[in-house]
């Protein structure tokens, strides 16, 4: 079975990856002074997607003083006995969502705009994923595949 | 031509060249009758790259990995591309296209790890 925790890790490596690239392009082109019309940043959808992956990383700033704050939650305290701390999961999978939206944004949207797919082709494929990824949560769920 | 206006096009050629032009001057020439020229070019070695890292591969292990070597071969072309950025020879169009079609494979090559 394909491992949940796997398929994170490569969407975080292979965001981190691609964010480096684009970020080793932009301070290259900046350094030797490149025409403004001739940088990649020049192009509304890499600029969008380098400011949407930066964001997304930085987010690892939020999910850290969220852990934080969830391990300074004394247990023993009479307080916060009944309580449930749900900010810091909510925060952590907030990041977890951006991570995979930021890496969907570059991997999948991006080139279907700019290699010119068409928008209902590219609908009924997201579609068609989105259908298997469901029907796949639900058989693993049922336990049909172990 | 009937009916129609006719557009004289003078495309540069080496007399057009000076010494301020330099070796970046004369590589942008071919850009000016067809735009693609370095893509072609960088494409051109992206194949051969490829296809030298997985016949050594091949010939020392036994078995290739044409994904791995297509992927670490898009390294290379993108370290390419962005110095063709530097010299003026390399369009953002251009970039745009090797860096995405770069990030496909790379992600293909990282997602099909077992």
């Amino acid at each position: 079975m394909t491992d949940l925790k796997s398929i994170l890790v490569k969407m975080v490596f292979l965001g981190v990856l691609i964010f480096s690239i684009m970020s080793f392009i932009v301070i290259i082109q900046l350094d030797n002074s490149v025409n403004q019309a001739d940088r990649i940043t020049n192009n509304s959808l890499i600029a969008d997607s380098f400011k949407d992956l930066e964001g997304n990383i930085s987010q690892q700033k939020e999910a850290q003083s969220a852990l934080d704050n969830l391990e300074k939650v004394p247990p023993t305290t009479p307080e916060t006995i009944g309580d449930l701390s749900v900010a810091s999961t909510v925060s952590t999978t907030r990041t977890a969502t951006s991570i995979s939206i930021g890496v969907w944004n570059v991997l999948i949207k991006l080139p279907q705009v700019i290699l010119g797919v068409s928008p209902i082709v590219s609908s009924a494929i997201t579609s068609i994923l989105l259908l298997i990824i469901a029907i796949g949560i639900w058989a693993i769920w049922k336990g049909a595949i172990s | 031509m009937e009916g129609g206006n006719i557009i004289m096009v003078s495309y540069p050629d080496l007399s057009s060249l000076n010494n301020a032009s330099g070796i970046a001057g004369l590589m942008s020439i071919p850009n000016a009758s067809y735009p693609y020229f370095w893509a072609w070019i960088l494409g051109g070695i992206w194949v051969i790259i490829v296809t030298t890292m997985y016949f050594v591969d091949k010939d020392k292990t036994g078995k290739g990995k044409i994904l791995s070597s297509m992927a670490v071969a898009c390294f290379a072309i993108l370290l390419l591309s962005v110095i063709g950025t530097v010299l003026g020879i390399v369009s953002t169009e251009i970039m745009v296209y090797i860096l995405v079609i770069s990030a496909i494979i790379i992600a293909i090559w990282i997602f099909s790890g077992k």
